[in-house]
C-alpha cells in the first residue's frame, strides 16, 4: 500500500478543534439576553416610545427618575425587603440546613422533601394565598378572628412583615439547599479534633462548624437578596395599599397604567440590572472563598450525627409548625377559596361552588391555560435542549473561548425578570418582526431568562462525564454524532429530564416578564390570575392558583418518579 | 515495505506558549510494545493523544500500519475515528450504562457488521481477558482489574494497528497491579499486538516494555531496552529516573597503558571499564559491595576499593541500605541482609563495570 495513496484527509479535518459550531451557539446566546438589555439601556436615553418614529436622544428620563424622591424612596425599600428576606431566610435556612445534615432527626428525608416544595410555589402564588389568609377585611384569619370576638385586625397581608414571610418561605429552600452540600463536606474529623480537646458539641458547632459555613450562608444571604429584591409579584400586591413601593413595583406601575413611561421604566430597569449584577458578582466572590473551606474532596464519609434525645419531639412540632405556617396553610386557604362563593369561616355546604373552575376552563381562559403548558413545554424542551448543548460545548472547548462561553450563557441569570421584560418590550415592539403581542414574544422571554439554570444543571451533570468515555469511542471509529447519541446522551438523560421538569415549572411560575410583554392574544394562567385578583375578584384568582399548583405538584411527582431528587436551583449563579 | 507498525517523525506540540512536546521521532516494529516513560509533564501522554488523534501537534508526521495519519507539512490530519488505533485509559472509560458484551462491541457495531459476527468474535474476545462468564453485567459490578480488561478486549475488538495505552495500571492497587503487568504483558504477546505504553511508573515500563522511551521536558533523552538502559544509561536523568544511582564526580580521567582511571578530587583513583567520555559517572548501589576492613576473601582489598564509615542505615526487611561516607563522597549501598552497623569502618568496592560514564542531566 503507497502511503501518498492511502492518505484522503479532508481539509475540514485539519483543525480538529473547530470553533464554527461554538461560536455560533455563543452568538445566539447573547444575542437573546444582550440585545434586549441594549434596546432597554437605549430606551432609557430616548425621547419617545419604542416604535414610535419621532424622538431623539435626551438624558431627560435620567433626569427625571435620579431627581425623584419616590426613585430613592423605592430604591431603599428594595434593599430593605431584599435585605430583610436574606435575615429571615437565611436563619432558618441554615437551621434547616443544619436539623437535615448534621442531627439525628426522624424522617430528614421527608422534611426536605416537604420543605423544598415552597421553593416551587412562585411568591406570586404564595401571596394570593396570603390575601386570601390575611386580607384585613375578609381573610380567613381575620374573619375567624372576629368571629371569637377579637378586634381590629389579627393578621394583615398587606404589611411589611408579611411581605418578608412570602417571600422568605419561598426563599428559605434556597438557603438551605446550598447549605446541604458545604455542611455534609466538614470533615468531621475538625469537629472531633474539638470534641477531643473538651470543646463539647455545642461549642463545637459554634466555633467550627457555623464559622466553616458561615462563607456559604452569606453567598446563599446575597443570592436571595438579589431575588427578593427584584420580584415584583409581592410588593405590587401587598405594599402598594401601604404607598410601598419599590423599583420592579415602579417599573409595572410606569408601563401598566396610563400615561404609560416606558422611558423612565427603561431607567430604572438599567438601575436594577446595575443592582442585580453588582450583587451576582459579590456573590461569586464571596462562594469562591467559601469554596476555599471546602475541607472534604471526594466520596462524604460517614458523619457521625448529633442525638436529638429529649429535644426531638419539640424540634419536631417546630418543623411542623413552620411546614404548616409556609406552605399548608397558605395552599389550603388557596384551595378552599377557590371553591367558594365569598370567604367566611361559616362554612356551609350551599357556600361551595365549582363556577369559579367553570370559569376557567372555559373561552379565553382555557386559551391561556393552554398557552402556559403550551409555553412551558415549549421553553422546557428549547432551554434544555440548548442548554445541554451548550454546557456540552463549554466542557469540551478549551481555554478563553470556554471561560466567553460560560459567563455569557450564565449571564442571563443575572438579569431579573422585569428588567428583560422591559429590554424585550423595547427591543421587539420596533423590531420588523411580526412577533409582539404573540406567544413568540413570551417564548423568547423565557428561553433568555431560563437558558442559564438549563446550561448549569446539564453542566453539573456533564461533569461525571469523563471525556475519556467519549475519546474511547472515538478512538474506536465513532464521529461526532454517534458519540451524542450513544455515549453523552443516556449518560446526561437523567439530568437532562431534571432539567426539563425544573424549567417545565419555573415557566409555569413566570409572571415578573410575562405581565410586561402579555397581550389578550397571549395571556398565561399566571396573568389570568393577576387580572382576576383586579377585575373579577379574589376567589376566581385563586382557582387559576389552584389549577398551576395542581399541574407543579404533578411535574414535581413526576420529577420525584423519573430523577428522584431536585436540581440545585442556585446553581445557575455560581 | 518495512515491518514498521508506527513511525514518529519530528512531533512538536505546544499549548499556548509552552512547548510540551518536541522533535519526537520514534519508529517502533510490528509487535514490538514500547514504553514512553518519564516524570509527569514531560510530555509523554501528550504524544500518546498526538498519535491518537485526540491532540493536534504543531509539527511532525505520524505513520501508522503504512498510512500517514498526520502531516504538519502536506496538512493530512485523520481524526481518530479513521485512524484505526486502539486506546485503553487510565480511567478504564468502560461506559457504565452497557453492558460488558456491549462495551466490547461497540467498535463492531459502528463498523455495522452483521450480529451474528459480532457475538461470536466478541464472545472470543471476553474468553481471550477471560470474562466470557461476565459478558451480560454492568461495569459498575466489576472490579477495577475487570473493567480494565473489559478496556482492553474493547480496544482489540477492531483488531487496530497500534494499541496506545494511557497509564491504564496506575488506578489499580499495588499487588493487583503486579498481576496484570505480567497478564497484559501475555496477552499482548499472545495476540502480537504493536503497543505504545505510557507510565510514570518504571516498573511497569520494565516488565511490559521491550524497550524504553525515557522523555523529558517534552524530549526523548534516551531509548533502548529495559536492561540496556538501567545498566548502562547514557543518560544521568535515565539512570536517576531508573531506580537509584549514585553520581561520582571524577576531577580527571586518565589513562595508564591500557587501562583507564577516573581521579576524584581528593586525589584517589578508581579503574574504569572503558576510555570514559566524560567526567561524570554512576554507580547503582546494589553493585557496590562492603567488606569490613581486614577481612580476608572476594575482591575486598586492592584496587577500586574506598575505605569509609557506615553514617546512616535504613533497615527494609530484603534489603538494608547504608550511607558510607568516604571522604568527600556519600554512597548509598545496598545490602541484602543486615550489613555492617552505624559507625562501623567499611570498605566498599566499585566493580570497575559498575561505574558507567553518563551526560549530566
Amino acid at each position: 500500500m503507497s502511503v501518498a495513496v492511502s492518505a484522503v484527509p479532508t481539509k475540514a479535518a485539519w483543525r480538529m478543534g473547530e470553533n464554527a459550531p461554538h461560536a455560533t451557539l455563543l452568538v445566539a446566546i447573547s444575542l437573546l439576553t444582550g440585545l434586549p438589555l441594549l434596546f432597554m439601556v437605549f430606551g432609557s436615553l430616548w425621547s419617545a416610545a419604542p416604535g414610535a418614529p419621532d424622538g431623539h436622544l435626551t438624558l431627560a428620563g435620567w433626569r427625571e427618575v435620579l431627581g425623584s424622591a419616590d426613585l430613592w424612596r423605592a430604591l431603599g425599600n428594595t434593599l430593605l425587603l431584599g435585605t430583610a428576606t436574606a435575615v429571615v431566610s437565611a436563619v432558618i435556612g441554615t437551621a434547616l440546613a443544619f436539623l437535615f445534615a448534621r442531627v439525628d432527626l426522624p424522617g430528614a428525608r421527608l422534611w426536605e422533601s416537604l420543605l423544598t416544595i415552597s421553593l416551587y410555589l412562585s411568591p406570586f402564588m404564595l401571596t394570593l394565598a396570603w390575601v386570601g389568609l390575611a386580607g384585613p377585611q375578609a381573610g380567613f384569619v381575620n374573619v375567624l378572628w372576629k368571629n371569637l370576638g377579637g378586634s381590629g385586625t389579627l393578621l394583615n397581608a398587606y404589611s411589611f412583615p408579611c411581605m418578608v414571610w412570602v417571600l422568605a418561605s419561598h426563599y428559605v429552600p434556597y438557603v438551605f439547599l446550598s447549605l446541604l452540600g458545604p455542611l455534609r463536606a466538614i470533615d468531621s474529623s475538625l469537629e472531633e479534633a474539638s470534641l477531643v480537646l473538651g470543646g463539647g458539641r455545642v461549642r463545637g458547632f459554634f466555633k467550627i462548624t457555623l464559622p466553616l459555613i458561615f462563607p456559604a450562608i452569606f453567598a446563599s444571604g446575597i443570592m436571595v437578596t438579589i431575588l427578593a429584591a427584584e420580584n415584583f409579584a409581592v410588593p405590587t400586591l401587598l405594599g402598594r395599599t401601604q404607598n410601598f413601593q419599590t423599583i420592579p413595583s415602579e417599573i409595572y406601575l410606569w408601563l401598566s397604567y396610563e400615561p404609560t413611561r416606558p422611558g423612565l421604566a427603561a431607567v430604572a430597569g438599567v438601575i436594577l440590572l446595575v443592582m442585580s449584577l453588582l450583587g451576582v458578582v459579590a456573590y461569586r466572590r464571596v462562594i469562591r472563598n467559601a469554596s476555599r473551606f471546602r475541607t472534604m474532596t471526594g466520596k462524604p464519609k460517614r458523619i457521625q450525627p448529633l442525638a436529638l434525645g429529649k429535644y426531638r419531639w419539640p424540634v419536631s412540632l417546630a418543623l411542623s409548625a413552620y411546614l404548616a405556617a409556609s406552605v399548608v396553610v397558605p395552599l389550603g386557604a388557596l384551595f378552599v377559596g377557590s371553591l367558594l362563593k365569598y370567604i367566611t369561616p361559616n362554612l356551609k355546604w350551599s357556600l361551595f361552588t365549582l363556577q369559579q373552575y367553570e370559569r376557567a376552563l372555559s373561552g379565553d381562559n382555557l386559551t391561556g391555560l393552554i398557552n402556559s403548558v403550551v409555553l412551558a413545554v415549549g421553553t422546557a424542551t428549547i432551554v434544555t435542549l440548548l442548554g445541554a448543548a451548550v454546557s456540552y460545548s463549554v466542557t469540551r472547548s478549551k481555554g478563553r473561548g470556554r471561560t466567553v462561553m460560560d459567563y455569557v450563557s450564565v449571564a442571563g441569570a443575572a438579569v431579573p425578570g422585569i428588567v428583560l421584560g422591559v429590554g424585550m418590550l423595547w427591543a421587539y415592539v420596533s423590531m420588523p418582526l411580526p412577533i409582539y403581542g404573540t406567544i413568540w414574544i413570551l417564548l423568547i422571554a423565557y428561553v433568555a431568562r431560563f437558558l442559564a439554570h438549563g446550561v448549569r444543571v446539564c453542566g453539573s451533570t456533564l461533569l461525571h462525564v469523563s471525556s475519556e468515555f467519549e475519546e474511547a469511542a472515538q478512538v474506536l471509529g465513532s464521529g461526532l454524532l454517534s458519540r451524542l447519541r450513544r455515549i453523552v446522551f443516556p449518560l446526561i438523560a437523567r439530568g437532562m429530564a431534571s432539567t426539563w421538569i425544573l424549567i417545565f415549572i419555573f415557566t409555569l411560575n413566570e409572571v415578573s416578564a410575562t405581565v410586561i410583554l402579555y397581550s389578550p392574544s397571549n395571556i398565561t394562567l399566571a396573568v389570568l390570575a393577576w387580572q382576576s385578583l383586579e377585575m373579577q375578584g379574589a376567589m376566581q384568582a385563586f382557582a387559576f392558583a389552584c389549577l398551576q399548583t395542581a399541574m407543579i405538584f404533578f411535574a414535581l411527582l413526576v420529577m420525584r418518579l423519573v430523577v428522584g431528587r431536585v436540581a440545585d436551583p442556585e446553581a445557575a449563579y455560581r | 515495505m518495512s515491518k514498521q507498525a508506527v513511525l514518529v517523525e519530528g512531533l512538536g506540540k505546544s499549548f499556548g506558549s509552552s512547548k510540551v512536546v518536541s522533535e519526537v521521532s520514534l519508529a517502533i516494529g510490528a509487535g514490538e510494545i514500547v514504553a514512553l516513560l518519564g516524570p509527569s509533564g514531560c510530555g509523554k501522554t501528550t504524544t500518546l493523544r498526538c498519535l491518537a488523534g485526540l491532540e493536534h501537534p504543531d509539527e511532525g508526521r505520524i505513520t501508522i500500519g503504512g498510512r500517514v495519519v498526520f502531516d504538519a507539512a502536506s496538512r493530512v490530519a485523520l481524526p481518530p475515528e479513521k485512524r484505526n488505533v486502539g486506546m485503553m485509559f487510565q480511567s478504564y472509560a468502560v461506559w457504565p450504562h452497557m453492558t460488558i458484551f456491549e462495551n466490547v462491541a461497540y467498535g463492531l457495531r459502528i463498523q455495522g457488521l452483521p450480529a451474528s459476527e459480532i457475538r461470536s468474535r466478541v464472545e472470543a474476545g471476553l474468553r481471550d481477558v477471560g470474562l466470557a462468564d461476565k459478558a451480560s453485567r454492568f461495569p459498575a459490578t466489576l472490579s477495577g482489574g475487570e473493567q480494565q480488561r473489559v478496556a482492553l478486549a474493547r480496544s482489540m475488538m477492531t483488531q487496530p494497528g497500534v494499541l496506545l495505552m494511557d497509564e491504564p495500571l496506575s488506578n489499580l492497587d499495588l499487588k493487583l497491579r503486579e498481576r496484570m503487568r505480567l497478564e497484559l504483558r501475555d496477552v499482548l504477546k499472545r495476540l502480537g499486538v504493536t503497543a505504545v505504553y505510557v507510565t510514570h511508573d518504571q516498573a511497569d515500563a520494565m516488565v511490559l516494555a521491550d524497550r524504553l522511551v525515557i522523555m523529558s521536558a517534552g524530549r526523548v533523552i534516551e531509548m533502548g531496552e529495559p536492561r540496556q538502559v538501567y545498566e548502562r544509561p547514557k543518560s544521568q536523568f535515565a539512570s536517576e529516573f531508573l531506580g537509584t544511582a549514585n553520581v561520582v564526580d571524577f576531577a580527571a580521567v586518565e589513562a595508564d597503558g591500557d587501562r583507564h582511571y577516573g581521579r576524584l578530587p581528593d586525589g584517589r583513583r578508581l579503574e574504569l571499564a572503558d576510555e570514559p567520555g566524560g567526567l561524570r559517572h554512576i554507580v547503582r548501589p546494589e553493585r557496590i559491595q562492603l567488606v569490613a576492613p581486614g577481612a580476608s576473601g572476594s575482591d575486598g582489598a586492592g584496587e577500586n576499593v574506598l575505605e569509609g564509615e557506615v553514617a546512616q542505615s535504613v533497615y527494609m526487611g530484603n534489603l538494608t541500605y547504608h550511607t558510607v561516607r568516604t571522604g568527600e563522597l556519600a554512597l548509598l549501598v545496598q545490602t541484602t541482609g543486615a550489613g555492617p552497623r552505624v559507625g562501623e569502618r567499611v570498605h566498599a568496592w566499585l566493580p570497575r563495570a559498575a561505574l558507567v560514564c553518563v551526560a549530566p542531566t
